[in-house]
């Protein structure tokens, strides 16, 4: 069985939901603290999937996800690079991409060349939105239709790079999984890009396509009932494209 | 213990130019719907103390590794005592003495993580800039009672008038 772990601290708070929506996809999880990896108690190594959850890391004190960000790099850095080199997946999911842009994990290895900042509503921006599913390196969205529908839940996920010639390269790169669209599927200012990211981007992977951040959370769609209007709509699927993506990710590595 | 002047640090975490301050402009339009108008726009600014066992190149070590995020934020450190030139207004918020101060916290966390087991203190608080030619200080009194400060647990400080 495929074995997830999902990495918590003190303020992670959507651990529970992404430990379910893996158990439901078929995998076994494992809600692990960051200090039993920094006190070796437990090994990355030991698993197949790594996911770092949504929440408020360390109260968002110094930046939506930079104390934990450090606290990787600082104290497991090893673990997580020899993890990469295994190509196993590395996922982060709202605050979860925060600390993966933050620890130079995104949208290139070992470099600080992107970021998320504050809404440009200056709000925290909690609802649906539509998302257009890019062609790009990453395997986990695959058949998957061009427009899907995933919850936001953030104040600090503004997209944005260091320079604009890296949006060119993450572009020719295929590196943008999820894109802010309006319900027609063409990018637009706010609201339908809740926060103002570059491009509408809600969503990267790295150059492979195994290491993935977005803000929206799949874990929050994982069942047709949990879409805000299930009742109008036709089909009896189970399930939605949260559960799709979770699968995917568990598919790969079975 | 007292702590020496010339031993106290400020860090100073601001928005790179260019990037759109959205947290500012939600202070401007606060002040706006108190009915002041004449603030062209304000620049918000996380501003931390820190003092104790500390010197100029750990603390800029700290502000860079810690503190800043590069991609998005510049920084400025200076000692306390060493007044900061400016032709704008601005006001210091900070929590009163005995408060505690969760951002602090975890700073010191932070400070940790980075092997740095020196006896550091630090307090945090925000700055606030204005870009205006309204020179009142009542007016600026207003804002930091209404707006910036809760008084309660907070204290201000104007400067520039």
């Amino acid at each position: 069985m495929v074995k997830v772990i999902i990495l918590r601290t003190g303020g992670t708070n959507c651990d529970l939901e992404t430990e379910w929506a893996c158990q439901v996809a078929g995998a076994s999880t494992s809600r692990i603290h960051i200090s039993q990896i920094t006190t070796g108690r437990v090994k990355i190594l030991d698993f197949d999937i790594l996911i770092i959850p949504g929440g408020f890391s360390y109260g968002d004190d110094l930046g939506a996800g930079k104390v934990l960000a450090n606290e990787i790099m600082l104290k497991c850095w090893e673990q997580i690079e020899k993890f990469r080199e295994k190509q196993r997946p590395i996922i982060g999911i709202c605050n979860g991409f925060q600390v993966l842009v933050k620890a130079k994990m995104l949208p290139f290895w070992g470099k600080h060349t992107a970021s998320l900042v504050w809404n440009e509503s200056g709000r925290f921006e909690d609802r649906w939105v539509n998302l257009r599913v890019e062609k790009s390196t990453s395997p986990f969205f695959n058949n998957m239709p061009e427009i899907i529908r995933f919850p936001v839940a953030h104040a600090e996920g503004k997209f944005v790079l260091k320079s604009h010639s890296l949006l060119k390269k993450i572009e020719k790169n295929q590196q943008v999984i999820l894109r802010y669209v309006n319900p027609s599927g063409e990018t637009q200012g706010y609201p339908y890009n809740p926060n103002g990211s570059i491009a509408g981007i809600a969503g990267v992977c790295d150059e492979k396509g195994l290491v993935i951040g977005m803000m929206p959370h799949p874990e929050r769609a994982l069942l047709r009932i949990h879409l805000p209007d299930w009742t109008r709509l036709k089909g009896q699927e189970e399930f939605s494209y949260g559960y799709r993506f979770f699968k995917n990710v568990i598919e790969y590595c079975s | 213990m007292t702590i020496k002047s010339e031993n106290i640090y400020i860090v100073e975490i601001g928005l790179k130019k260019g990037l759109f301050d959205a947290f500012g402009n939600e202070v401007k339009h606060s002040i706006e719907e108190l009915g002041i108008n004449g603030i062209d726009s304000v620049d918000v600014y996380d501003v931390y103390m820190v003092y104790g066992d500390v010197n100029f190149s750990l603390v800029r070590r700290i502000a860079k590794e810690l503190l800043l995020d590069p991609v998005a934020q510049t920084m400025k450190v200076y000692r306390a005592d060493k007044n900061q030139k400016s032709s704008n207004i601005s006001v210091e918020v900070w929590y009163k003495k005995g408060v505690t101060d969760p951002v602090a916290m975890t700073a010191i966390k932070g400070i940790r993580d980075l092997g740095i087991k020196n006896d550091i203190k630090i307090n945090c608080g925000k700055k606030y800039e204005f870009h205006t030619s309204m020179i009142d200080r009542t007016l600026i009194e207003l804002i930091c009672t209404k707006v910036l400060a809760n008084t309660l647990i907070q204290d201000y400080i104007i400067k520039g008038i």
